[in-house]
């Protein structure tokens, strides 16, 4: 069972890429909200290629968190001390090629969250350094589009390969499967027009913890650190051997006071 | 042919310094990474290249009907012949403000920080007021930034 999930996986990873090369012929960065629109409404089979991308993006961190929860409860690892750190890496680089996309979008909820990641990097010690790359005053989404469609893939495709060692193509057809059925159970989230005037905007799901701390005053230092915690000890699991249930109960508390925060 | 002497014994190998080879081949090894470390510096400089940030605005006065109004840039305030322009981004963390006519404030979608329209701070978790931009009118143009 652990083993088809993790087949899934990648294989829900390889039709989100695919789906988004696709997408790539049309989207325009300097145009972002326009040619997003142009994809969905004007370009033959566009919103089927954007909703497979979505689809297959969202399952894929459901997929994710699924194989990493039936890692832990096993309690031993077969895997070598690098092919750990670098699945650790490549779900750090993961949730932020998520964030990056809901971003290239670039409708009211998409530019509000990019302006919020830009400010909690700016707030933060260290982390001010590494603003340039992410910020670009002629083009809001210039520099997430460049980390969504070339570094983080290929970081992340560096990551997974060294983690698997070997590719199963015929899983494929399995998550390009899943993802039309959830096509047709759930609805895409609407686009909001930049000019449209609400009451409340929001980031990611997985973000929306770290925007009600943000909302509850806490530092963005602190929000950083929180965001990192669950990283901090998958890498540990690994090597505190003898204290591993111990981690996974941490990681059960950080989730459900996260978990708390998101729906708070 | 008697005479040849094989190759390397036309060396002494007793000249042959180990540590020196030792020294010389941690360099040659370490090239690569002094190579790419000395490139770490212009990288940044480079990938942190941007244009100012500033921006100009100009709006004619006769647009500004409503006592505020909202730019993705700026709110402008407008009583009588007072203005006063705002930085339409909240303080904590660069939000497009909202008006709020009903309750006459500035409130963040994101967020819900809250000033009111003088841009002083009302609610967090904003912790300073807003930023007040400069501007100037010229032939009934109010040109901000």
């Amino acid at each position: 069972m652990k083993i088809i999930i993790s087949w899934i996986c990648l294989a829900l990873f390889n039709v989100s890429i695919i789906s988004g090369l696709i997408l790539a012929f049309i989207y325009k960065p300097f145009n972002a909200y326009e040619s997003v629109q142009t994809i969905t409404y004007l370009v033959p089979y566009g919103n089927l290629f954007r909703q497979i991308h979505y689809f297959s993006s969202e399952l894929f961190v459901v997929f994710l968190i699924l194989h990493i929860i039936l890692e832990l409860l096993k309690y031993k690892i077969k895997i070598s001390a690098s092919s750990w750190n670098y699945s650790v890496f490549a779900t750090l680089l993961l949730f932020f090629l998520m964030f990056t996309g809901y971003v290239l979008k670039a409708d009211l909820n998409g530019l509000s969250a990019g302006q919020v990641a830009l400010s909690l990097i700016e707030q933060t010690p260290v982390l001010e350094w590494f603003l340039p790359l992410f910020e670009d005053t002629n083009i809001f989404v210039w520099k997430f589009y460049i980390w969504h469609i070339l570094f983080l893939p290929i970081l992340i495709g560096f990551a997974i390969y060294k983690h698997v060692d070997k590719l199963k193509t015929k899983y494929f057809i399995i998550g390009l499967g899943l993802t039309f059925l959830s096509m047709m159970i759930f609805d895409m989230p609407k686009d909001l027009d930049i000019n449209l005037t609400l009451v409340h905007v929001t980031g990611p799901w997985f973000f929306r913890g770290a925007e009600n701390l943000l909302v509850e005053g806490i530092s963005p230092l602190l929000v950083d650190i929180i965001i990192l915690i669950p990283f901090m000890l998958l890498i540990s699991y690994f090597y505190l051997e003898n204290r591993r249930k111990t981690i996974n109960y941490l990681l059960l508390l950080w989730a459900a006071l996260y978990a708390y925060f998101i729906f708070i | 042919m008697k005479d040849q002497v094989p190759i390397m014994d036309q060396y002494n190998l007793k000249d042959v310094n180990p540590k020196r080879r030792k020294i010389l081949k941690t360099i040659v090894k370490a090239l690569p990474f002094i190579g790419g470390a000395s490139l770490v510096y212009p990288l940044y400089e480079f990938t942190s290249f941007s244009q100012s940030k500033k921006f100009s605005l100009a709006i004619p006065l006769d647009k500004l009907t409503s006592p505020v109004t909202k730019h993705t840039k700026a709110l402008i305030k407008k009583e009588g012949e007072k203005i006063q322009v705002f930085d339409s981004r909240c303080t904590h963390m660069g939000c497009i403000l909202n008006i709020d006519n009903k309750n006459n404030k500035f409130v963040c979608p994101c967020h819900s920080s809250e000033f009111d329209l003088n841009g002083k701070r009302l609610k967090g978790p904003a912790k300073r007021d807003l930023d007040i931009l400069d501007y100037k009118i010229e032939n009934e143009i109010l040109y901000i930034g």
